[in-house]
């Protein structure tokens, strides 16, 4: 599949969490196959670029500030879709605010997980509930949830990142069950892409060589790895697929 | 568009075989169209090259090595070196395990399982020479999830991912990707040959309208799948099981 074919011409996509890294990835792939994207983030600075970016391609393309898991928030970026273009085909729920590693018994460990769920469980909830209407009403739509192999493998000190991301893996399959007669798809992506964060952590950790030599193909991914992937599960040659989970992480945990 | 590539198909003849030999024609690769049916594959390779496509079509049973050799240096000595292999040959096979036999089982298993393994391994100096390749195996919904009277062909199929994760680790240094289409209820001669024999319980209409997405997979909802992970878009990712079922399975 090639971005330079409109697949996804008059299409509407929200993808969250894209002023930078992969969510910004994905919006520019999602753009330059035809879709008008509404961006989301909590900095506008970041948003704004973008947007720049993508209006330079000749992209369609709106912001808007706002923070995952804030239900007025995700009510308003689906509002905001339909607002300006009507409809809303493609949801991408990128963002994800992810704490510090903790070991299991440390105090904060509640409070922490409370965190990550609020933000990628909950955020990919209501923006699904809130999208909802729309894509039934439409006959159909595409979501396109993360998840993360660390869900499956089950890292020491990831607790909180590990569950959210699991139960977003819940959500999609019981999504993909729920409305798949309404035409609506709903899968995960398991992505490997090195956050400033998690190039934090290798090296604070001193796992980076350890971790690297888990990669099949021998190198940490890159944003732009991960976003044909979202394009090709946000277009019609994934239309008989729904409820899976793909991994684009190199060959590490394989799912 | 994709750097143009040679891509064997096996099982090229009909159905998801068929279907992903002219999405990968379209894509602009060069097709060695591979099925023990010559005719059914020279029809194939008819269609590609009467578009203006590259196809070459050979006749040969997966079940026999020295036919698989053959096979990849005909096409190779053809079209050139084969670096994209699509793994899609492959008997059915409906039986209750009282009435199932050692030759049925060896059969199949040689076609099946064996048969994968032979013609990766045929292709693979092309591709370590390219340092470049993609091998895609159809496994089946069935190996996931289980399904009665067929414990030799999902068993065949369950191989088919085992086989596709360690080559992943195996060949992902060498740049090679090794993923599986796991093909849920699709429209294909295979299924048809089952609905009319009258092998599944209740008519696969019920079936069917059980899935999320309620109805039979279209082969080229297959050939899109086989095709993303031939494709540039997925360098990234190996040892993956994509489920295309319609939710049959997840």
């Amino acid at each position: 599949m090639s971005a330079g074919r409109a697949v996804l011409q008059d299409k509407v996509a929200i993808v969250t969490g894209a002023g930078q890294g992969i969510g910004e990835a994905i919006a520019v792939a999602l753009a330059g196959a035809g879709a008008r994207v509404l961006v989301t983030g909590r900095t506008p600075d970041k948003l704004d670029r973008v947007a720049a970016r993508i209006a330079a391609d000749g992209g369609e393309v709106d912001t808007l500030v706002a923070e995952a898991g804030q239900p007025d928030q995700s009510a308003a970026t689906v509002d905001r879709a339909v607002a300006t273009w009507g409809r809303v085909d493609v949801l991408v729920n990128n963002a994800h605010t992810f704490t510090d590693h903790l070991p299991l018994d440390d105090p904060r460990m509640e409070a922490h997980c409370k965190i990550d769920l609020q933000s990628g469980f909950f955020g990919s909830l209501q923006l699904m509930q809130a999208c909802f209407p729309h894509m039934s009403r439409q006959g159909g739509g595409s979501i396109i949830n993360f998840g993360s192999d660390f869900g499956l493998r089950c890292e020491p000190g990831f607790l909180a990142y590990a569950a959210s991301k699991e139960a977003i893996r819940a959500l999609t399959r019981t999504a993909a069950r729920e409305w798949g007669r309404h035409g609506i798809r709903v899968n995960t992506i398991l992505p490997r892409a090195l956050s400033p964060k998690a190039v934090a952590y290798l090296e604070e950790t001193g796992s980076h060589d350890f971790e690297l030599a888990k990669v099949a193909l021998g190198r940490f991914g890159e944003p732009d790895d991960i976003a044909p992937t979202a394009l090709f599960l946000a277009s019609d040659a994934s239309a008989f697929v729904t409820g899976q989970t793909i991994g684009v992480e190199g060959g590490v945990t394989m799912f | 568009m994709d750097k143009a590539r040679v891509a064997l198909v096996t099982g090229g003849a009909a159905g998801m075989g068929r279907a992903t030999c002219l999405r990968l024609a379209r894509a602009g690769h060069a097709i060695g169209v591979l099925d023990i049916d010559l005719a059914g594959a020279r029809a194939v390779a008819d269609m590609i090259t009467s578009v203006g496509g590259q196809a070459l079509a050979v006749g040969a049973d997966i079940g026999d090595r020295a036919q698989i050799e053959a096979a990849v240096a005909q096409i190779r000595s053809a079209l050139g070196a084969v670096t994209i292999v699509i793994n899609n040959a492959a008997m059915e096979n409906f039986c209750a395990i009282e009435a199932l036999d050692d030759a049925t089982w060896d059969r199949l298993m040689a076609v099946n399982l064996r048969g994968a393994y032979i013609v990766t391994q045929c292709a693979l100096p092309d591709m370590l020479a390219a340092g470049w390749g993609r091998v895609i195996n159809l496994a089946a919904f069935g190996a996931q999830i289980g399904a009665p009277n067929m414990a030799l062909y999902t068993a065949s199929k369950g191989g088919i991912i085992a086989m596709t994760r360690s080559l992943a680790i195996e060949l992902g240094p060498k740049g090679i990707t090794v993923n599986a289409v796991s093909p849920g209820f699709i429209d294909t001669p295979m299924a048809r040959r089952a609905i009319d024999g009258g092998l599944f319980p209740v008519p696969y209409e019920q079936i069917v309208a059980t899935y999320p997405i309620p109805r039979l997979g279209d082969p080229d909802d297959i050939a899109a799948a086989c095709a993303f992970f031939a494709s540039a878009d997925a360098t990234y990712i190996t040892g993956q099981v994509l489920g295309v079922n319609g939710g049959a399975a997840m």
